[in-house]
């Protein structure tokens, strides 16, 4: 899909504008930014915005996020578990020691 | 205020002039903006105003407590709120975001990884083509020198293609830190915008008294004076206003601009 976002009021009204005029081609509304559909016509109104506004209309093509793909086992079983833990106040980088889970600062330094 | 049309002209704060001329000429005249010389109308400047009641006719529509609050304006009213709307545009003017050059590296980018695609493509067709003239011992020296010029140019391409990623990499990061400043002034705007909107209101309240007295003075019957035609609000906040420049009133209830011209208290432009 096409997220649109806005950085100027000018830019989010005419998103707003088209947005409302042309509901098909939009996938969801967030105030300033929006999808639109990965479609010839969603790109001619992306680049109609950005045409008028320039670069306070950041176009950006998203792509699905399959973790199965992206994401080294360690990181998703590490997100399962954090989540699943048994005392809440346990920080995540305590749970993680001792454990054969990342830390937050090899994660970080890790581009998917 | 002087106003001249074709041979005839007419001085004075009430200004009679016949209904064919066309109020818009007569509008843009007053703005200076038609210097036709069959027009004129040799005035004080409009205020910001004149853009929303300068012209009183039946087809206007009106956003009244804008144009009331514009109205307070012209009499020098000021608000609260109005030290923060100065600092708020002082601070907004200063924060300039310049546009990239983004958009011509990313055609270039494209260009140069299309360029590259092709001549690779080139080079395996004439390996193939190399391939076999081998095969059937055919002469092979005007395919290898091809080759090589092929592979050449691909080399030189590639080189290109890399350089322009690199740029496009820079011009994104660059991008980004726009981004951030675009950002703050996004949020300056959006300050600013509810700072006036703050005035605004303040303003309307202020005259909002006064101005119900304007609408009823004009009304024959009780009326609501944020509901009431534009035209009538138009002139309500007409009488509010302090300006200079004429009005020019093509829909009134005044039977004379002499009439329009003491209610109002500025000088007009009957048609």
């Amino acid at each position: 899909m096409l997220l649109v976002v806005t950085y100027s009021q000018a830019a989010r009204q005419s998103l707003r504008n088209v947005c409302r005029t042309h509901e098909e081609v939009v996938v969801r509304r967030f105030g300033r930014a929006a999808l639109l559909a990965e479609t010839e016509f969603g790109a001619f109104q992306a680049l109609r915005l950005q045409a008028k506004h320039g670069e306070a209309v950041q176009i950006t093509q998203t792509q699905p996020f399959n973790e199965f793909e992206a994401v080294p086992e360690t990181v998703r079983d590490a997100a399962t578990a954090y989540e699943d833990r048994e005392q809440s106040a346990v920080p995540y980088t305590a749970f993680a020691t001792g454990r054969e889970f990342p830390t937050p600062e090899e994660m970080r330094h890790t581009e998917l | 205020m002087i106003c001249r049309i074709g041979s005839v002209t007419r001085c004075g704060s009430a200004v009679r002039v016949q209904q064919d001329v066309g109020a818009e000429r007569l509008v843009a005249a007053v703005r200076n903006a038609e210097s036709s010389r069959k027009t004129a109308v040799d005035c004080k400047p409009p205020s910001p105003l004149h853009d929303r009641i300068g012209h009183v006719h039946a087809e206007m529509g009106l956003r009244t407590r804008t144009a009331l609050a514009a109205a307070g304006r012209t009499r020098g009213d000021e608000t609260p709120y109005d030290e923060d709307i100065e600092r708020l545009e002082r601070e907004l003017s200063a924060l300039s975001v310049e546009e990239t050059a983004a958009k011509s590296y990313r055609q270039e980018l494209a260009d140069q990884r299309e360029e590259t695609e092709a001549l690779r493509e080139a080079v395996a067709a004439t390996r193939g083509q190399l391939a076999a003239h081998r095969e059937q011992g055919l002469d092979t020296e005007e395919l290898e020198c091809e080759l090589e010029a092929k592979i050449r140019d691909l080399a030189e391409t590639e080189t290109s293609a890399t350089a322009a990623s690199q740029q496009f990499e820079r011009a994104r990061e660059t991008a980004r830190t726009n981004r951030d400043r675009r950002e703050q002034k996004f949020k300056l705007e959006d300050r600013l915008a509810n700072r006036r909107r703050d005035a605004r209101r303040w303003l309307v309240d202020q005259l909002e008294s006064e101005y119900e007295r304007a609408v009823q003075e004009l009304a024959e019957e009780r009326t609501d004076p944020f509901e009431c035609k534009p035209t009538m609000a138009s002139l309500a906040v007409g009488k509010i206003a302090d300006y200079d420049a004429p009005l020019v009133l093509e829909t009134t209830p005044f039977e004379s601009a002499g009439a329009a011209h003491d209610w109002l208290g500025g000088p007009v432009i009957w048609l």
